[in-house]
């Protein structure tokens, strides 16, 4: 166990190196970040002191090598573009963020796992064909489609709901949803597939033969079984969420995580951007180890194939 | 009273269909209390899809028809209800791969626990010391600590003791242990053999044991149904089949078979081989490889009674007497 773990936290690990590195290289090859911080119409002295000020003299590979560095000691810099701690402004809008997100993620698993696991126990009946075409097209229609479609029908026409989000409970519905259905559909499929390989285990059979109810086989045998097989999924949904949420807080103009790198991305932020970028890969990969972790808990045949 | 006359078990004319593919033919047969009964046949004669479909375990996609009666009771197509009464607690089957046949999550002690509170409502102390208990019987030694093993800790001849002791645990009248040592090794084998035997005197329960294997089955029981292409082809109390089989199948059986014992004589192996089951021959199913065939042999072939305990699904056999 202790080797399983400490593998995954080294793939970790070098997975946020590759993002710093990344980030870093990024920030410093897209445009001339003295020129938009301070505006085309600049003096041309101000733009070579405010170089010289950030390290933009430096020769490439070294303004590279001394952001990933100072990335990876945890020091992301000074956004030029408030004066303020790159870290604080991004950490003012992570709640925000998580507001969305975590009804999203509760909204997805709750609707999405018992719709799969249905369709996969009536297999080939009304119901799986049903729960399968409203997943096709919840796959097949992109995010911010289904958010203008809600906007549209719950905002213009009917007058119901704010279409640009205020961080209240009316604000959230919109985004909440528009993020919660851009994944329920793969995740019904996945969960029916998954319930579908289970289904036809032979100890599936020895519990019918037991002498247990169909209700008792899927609660005690099936749906564990499942479950242990999507638990890597669902670490992948966290990262697919957070993804989401860039588009659905442009849609919204909602103050998360999401619109802020939109925002930073266009207003070339070399610190903001990085900021967000080496944040949101060690949530995800330290999501991804938990996740793991949790299954090899539940499942120790895991442990024994290795890696 | 009638009690006294209705055999435990009494399948009659069972088919058994998958999408137009007969893989069961007009199976008949009767199981008498503590009876031990063995079914033989090479693979896809139809062995464990008779008796999963007696317990509603074959799955959607075969149709069953006949008629399975348990104490005069339908049981064969019958409502859930009644089935989940029946499985585990009248009719308990253990199956071929026990590994895989147990829940992969759930540790041995877990899995025996459930089939104990479900068929006989133990919890608290009792449970615990009646699934040591249990797993005892069936040779798992230390059982107190073994019992929180994972099925994948275990070897695959523990793990089919444990099904052995699942299966015991609603104290059923029937075992039906569906090649229960195909895959394990020999000596393991012989081992959960003997304690089928030993267990099967101990409770009087009836045992069915499947096998492709005549001389795993004569070694346990006293009567032997032979399957072939989907069909019982002869069934025999266990000597008088090996002192003289009747059918040229089963003839061909013995011949085939390694003698240990026995005198010594050549193996010979039947010649061609078993129809596909979608090019049944409409006649006697085993007419192309049969070297006795005549004329009446295109008729389809029944089992019929030839003696007390004896029947056979041979022309040839009623017209020599
Ligand atoms: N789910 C299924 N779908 C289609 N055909 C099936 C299915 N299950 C079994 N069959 C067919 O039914 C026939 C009998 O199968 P069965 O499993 O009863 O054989 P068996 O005598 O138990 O053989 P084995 O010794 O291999 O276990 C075979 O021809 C097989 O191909
Ligand atoms: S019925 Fe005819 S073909 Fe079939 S086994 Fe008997 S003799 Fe052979
Ligand atoms: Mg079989």
């Amino acid at each position: 166990m202790i080797r399983f773990v400490a593998i995954r936290l080294l793939r970790a690990v070098l997975t946020v190196l590759a993002v710093a590195l990344f980030a870093a290289i990024a920030m410093r090859v897209s445009g001339d970040p003295a020129v938009i911080a301070l505006g085309p119409t600049a003096p041309a002295e101000a733009i070579a002191a405010y170089r010289v000020q950030h390290g933009l003299d430096q020769p490439l590979v070294v303004q590279i090598f001394v952001q990933f560095t100072a990335l990876l000691s945890g020091d992301f810099g000074i956004s030029p573009l408030n004066g303020r701690s790159a870290l604080q402004v991004v950490s003012q809008r992570v709640p925000l963020t998580l507001l969305l997100a975590i009804p999203a993620l509760l909204i997805k698993v709750l609707v999405g796992i018992p719709a799969g696991t249905i369709a996969a126990i009536r297999q080939n009946s009304l119901l799986d064909r049903l729960v399968m075409s409203a997943s096709v097209i919840g796959i097949a229609i992109p995010n911010f489609v289904i958010g203008l479609g809600l906007v549209l029908i719950f905002a213009i026409n009917l007058g119901v709901l704010p279409s640009s989000g205020q961080p209240n409970l009316p604000g959230m519905i919109m985004p909440v949803l528009t993020l919660a259905l851009a994944g329920i559909g793969t995740l019904a499929r996945f969960t029916r597939s998954s319930v579908l390989g289970v289904i036809n285990q032979p100890h599936v059979r020895t519990a019918y033969a037991k002498g247990l109810t169909e209700r008792q086989v899927i609660r005690r045998h099936i749906l564990p079984n499942a479950t242990a097989a999507m638990f890597p999924v669902l670490g992948l949904m966290l990262g697919s969420v957070l993804a989401g949420t860039v588009v659905v807080e442009t849609l919204f103009s909602w103050p998360g995580i999401g619109s802020l790198l939109v925002t930073a991305v266009a207003n070339r932020d070399i610190y903001v951007v990085p900021c967000i970028l080496v944040l949101s890969s060690v949530v995800m990969t330290l999501t991804n180890v938990g996740v793991d972790v949790l299954q090899a808990l539940r499942d120790p045949r895991i442990l024994q194939r290795g890696r | 009273m009638e009690d006294h006359v209705q055999p435990l078990l009494s399948i009659d004319n069972l088919h058994v269909d998958f999408g137009g593919v007969e893989a069961v033919r007009d199976l008949s047969l009767t199981l008498e209390r503590g009876q031990t009964l063995g079914v033989v046949g090479e693979s896809g004669s139809g062995k464990s899809a008779s008796w999963l479909a007696a317990l509603g375990l074959i799955g959607t996609q075969a149709s069953c028809y006949g008629s399975v009666r348990l104490h005069g009771m339908e049981i064969l197509n019958a409502d859930k209800r009644v089935l989940t009464q029946v499985r585990g607690r009248r009719i308990a089957i253990v199956f071929q791969d026990p590994t895989s046949a147990l829940n992969p999550l759930r540790s041995i002690g877990w899995q025996i626990k459930e089939a104990l509170r479900l068929h006989r409502g133990l919890s608290g102390r009792p449970l615990q010391q009646e699934t040591e208990r249990l797993l005892t019987r069936v040779g798992i030694a230390d059982a107190a600590r073994r019992k929180n093993a994972l099925p994948h800790e275990m070897s695959g001849g523990q793990n089919q003791r444990v099904m052995i002791a699942m299966a015991l645990a609603g104290e059923p009248e029937i075992l039906v242990a569906d090649e229960p040592t195909t895959a394990l090794d020999s000596t393991i084998q012989a081992q959960i053999l003997d304690l089928l035997r030993d267990i099967q005197r101990e409770t009087g329960m009836a045992l069915v044991l499947i096998s492709h294997d005549l001389a795993v089955v004569s070694e346990v029981c006293d009567q032997v149904a032979v399957m072939y292409a989907g069909q019982i082809i002869e069934s025999a109390p266990t000597a008088q089949l090996f002192a003289k089989p009747l059918h040229p199948y089963t003839k061909g059986l013995l011949a085939a078979q390694p003698t240990l014992d026995g005198p010594a004589r050549p193996m010979r192996p039947i010649r061609g081989t078993t129809p596909r089951p979608d090019e049944m021959p409409s006649g006697c199913s085993f007419a192309p490889r049969c070297d006795l065939m005549i004329t009446p042999c295109r008729r389809p072939q029944t089992l019929r009674h030839v003696a007390p305990s004896r029947s056979v699904a041979c022309v040839r056999v009623e017209m020599e007497g």
